[in-house]
């Protein structure tokens, strides 16, 4: 018997035929005792193992399950819950030691910035400091007056209160102390960022152990 | 539609298992229990072993849980895991049936029709286990768990001719191995 008749009776006897292959093959089937043979063999195949199911006494689904429940490893609940704090941005702690390194470098900036345009200003012949600078702001800059407001004298009152003119009169000495402060804030953040780095990877570390224990 | 409303609530049972909840869980084995027995009971012919094996499977499902994707039929994808725990289970624990050893009756005196159904039984699932482990897949899957070739192509990750050749194969030997009883169905 060709081996694609034997596949498509094995086939037509599990109901995976096409209407189109299954009349076919009834059409054939018609004058092919040999495939006949082959079928009611296969029919008493099925049934004779279809008889003698699984006759053992096994223990009851309650205790199965009961143990396997006793040894499942513990994971880690994905909640809702701690998905949507993931998703939604929300200002915490996390934001503030993300963001952190970048306040500095931005301090760092400013601070070598008006340091440099101080000392520049001192050896430039006749010039102020730029704290006398401010001072004078509204005098060296025709700034706009709107009904009685004047501007330079609003910036001025501004620079005031913020201590930013005690800043632009600094010297050396006021710039290295902030530079020295800026590193060590700096320092202790890469530190922290370290040390958090090695408990997240001893963590990954500790659960690859464990499945690849288990299994 | 009924099965329809079963499939969803499965989905979402399977979600909840995913999340870690074992209640969840052990909703999937009760329900699974039996057809994981089964399957492994046929693989390695030994009841005792193969609920150890069928355990072993469900622990091996909840650690993988997060691997399943909805898309793929459930059962298939714990059926492959089952198999694969029976095969393990059984190279480690019995040998290989060897033909030659099964107690085919003697064909010289034609059928016997006083075989005990307990023996026949054994001789059955002797025959079964003397199968290539590719046909006794593909056979175990089809005859005891009747699913689709398809369901079995996606559950061994074979082609869909791959599992109609070793289903062919697998019938055949068996038909050859247990004649004298297939005379007397």
């Amino acid at each position: 018997m060709k081996k694609h008749v034997e596949l498509w009776i094995e086939a037509y006897l599990d109901g995976e035929l096409n209407p189109n292959q299954q009349r076919k093959l009834e059409k054939h089937l018609e004058n092919c005792p040999e495939c006949l043979q082959m079928i009611a063999e296969r029919q008493a195949l099925s049934s004779l193992l279809q008889d003698h199911p699984l006759r053992a006494e096994l223990k009851s689904a309650e205790r199965f399950t009961s143990e396997i429940n006793l040894q499942l490893p513990r994971r880690v609940k994905r909640t809702a819950i701690s998905t949507t704090e993931n998703n939604t941005p929300s200002f915490s702690w996390q934001h503030i030691w993300q963001v952190l390194p970048i306040l500095l470098l931005l301090a760092f900036i400013f601070i070598q910035t008006v340091g440099i345009a101080s000392n520049i200003l001192r050896v430039v012949p006749g010039a102020n400091t730029l704290a006398e600078q401010s001072a004078n702001l509204s005098s060296v800059v025709a700034l706009p007056t709107f009904a009685e407001f004047n501007l330079g004298r609003a910036l001025q009152f501004i620079l005031d209160i913020t201590g930013i003119s005690n800043l632009l009169g600094w010297n050396i000495l006021t710039q290295i102390i902030g530079i020295i402060l800026i590193g060590i804030l700096y320092s202790s953040w890469l530190a922290g960022w370290i040390v958090k780095e090695k408990e997240s990877q001893q963590h990954n570390t500790r659960n690859a152990i464990e499945k690849g224990v288990i299994s | 539609m009924h099965n329809v409303a079963e499939a969803i609530t499965e989905i979402e049972i399977i979600s909840q298992a995913q999340n870690g909840d074992r209640d969840a869980f052990s909703s999937l084995v009760l329900t699974y229990r039996e057809a994981v027995i089964n399957v492994v009971y046929r693989m390695c012919g030994e009841a005792v072993l193969s609920e150890d094996a069928a355990q072993i499977a469900f622990l091996k499902a909840w650690q993988n849980l997060h691997t399943y994707q909805p898309k793929a039929s459930f059962r298939s994808w714990l059926f492959r895991i089952a198999i694969n725990a029976a095969l393990d289970i059984l190279r480690r624990e019995k040998p290989v049936v060897d033909i030659e050893l099964l107690p085919i009756a003697d064909q010289n005196n034609g059928p016997q029709k006083q075989v005990e159904s307990r023996e026949r039984g054994k001789l059955i699932q002797d025959a079964v286990l003397s199968l290539p482990e590719a046909s006794r897949k593909v056979l175990i899957l089809r005859e005891y768990q009747g699913m689709s070739y398809r369901e079995i192509s996606e559950t061994l990750e074979i082609p869909t001719g791959t599992v109609m050749s070793r289903l062919n194969y697998g019938r055949k030997r068996l038909v050859e191995i247990l004649r004298p009883c297939l005379e007397e169905v």
